[in-house]
């Protein structure tokens, strides 16, 4: 790889992370992603609850609070 | 809110693992490479692509042998700084002593535990989340980390939502208190869904 380290490489944009998200159209699809992953993680309780938030758009936080395996931080 | 009590259908052999790391490279999934593998995920882009969709911002706490990580992923941080590349604040603690601990340092991750972590990288990162996250001190953050009781787990929290045209939220929380419902008027959305990941 090093001999290629003069060559242009792809990097994502900030706009990439809206781009992306656009593949939901359906909202609940992608509080389903979530669920997903708490699932694969072997949680057997999963809490997705809100909380009151003023400051925040729309008034409110959404969580989601599993009791799967964790991650490290890895690398 | 909505409490799923015996979650996991199938008795799982291996969890096949994910680090914190893997979820900023877009992509990337330790899920797919297991031979026997039941995992829905494989793509490495759900987390990304669903909070996204939900809301401007998420923080995400990790929970695992007592070391918590978090991850930082704010588009509002962005949008106010005028960033163009993506930037994750990841802080890791010792969560026992609140300590912050190298996360760059496997050594100490494994137990050797010296703290000669970056403190000017460390400090940055709180400086951001602190700023731009909901909770405002390192007591708040820690909050979060103790809503994690079980020995491992994780909790994401979205925050600033998306609106509807009428300034209300995508998600209504008022209608039910014991559930999360769609707006009625988009209630269509739900028979003309063409979602593909």
């Amino acid at each position: 790889m090093d001999q290629y380290d003069c060559l242009n490489k792809a990097q994502l944009s900030f706009e990439y992370l809206h781009t992306n998200s656009t593949t939901h159209t359906f909202l609940f699809g992608a509080l389903a992603e979530l669920v997903d992953n708490s699932r694969d993680a072997g949680a057997r309780n999963l809490d997705i609850y809100t909380s009151k938030d003023p400051y925040l758009r729309g008034g409110f936080y959404l969580s989601f609070l599993d009791d799967g395996c964790g991650m490290n931080y890895g690398k | 809110m909505n409490n799923i009590q015996n979650f996991n259908p199938k008795k799982q052999n291996k969890i096949f693992l994910d680090d914190v790391f893997n979820i900023i490279v877009f992509g990337k999934s330790g899920k797919r490479h297991s031979p026997d593998s039941n995992q829905i995920g494989q793509y490495g882009n759900g987390l990304k692509s669903g909070a996204m969709r939900i809301s401007n911002d998420f923080i995400l706490f990790t929970k695992k042998d007592n070391i918590g990580t978090c991850l930082f992923l704010s588009r509002t941080f962005h949008q106010e700084e005028h960033i163009s590349q993506i930037i994750c604040p990841m802080p890791c603690f010792d969560l026992i002593t609140q300590q912050p601990i190298d996360n760059n340092d496997n050594q100490q991750i494994n137990g050797t535990r010296t703290y000669t972590y970056d403190k000017i990288k460390h400090e940055l990162e709180m400086q951001l989340i602190f700023k731009y996250s909901p909770f405002k001190t390192i007591e708040d953050l820690f909050k979060q980390f103790n809503l994690i009781t079980s020995s491992t787990g994780t909790l994401i929290v979205l925050y600033n939502v998306k609106l509807l045209d009428t300034g209300d939220a995508e998600l209504d929380i008022k209608t039910d208190p014991y559930d999360i419902l769609i707006d009625s008027k988009n209630r269509q959305n739900l028979f003309d869904d063409d979602d593909e990941r």
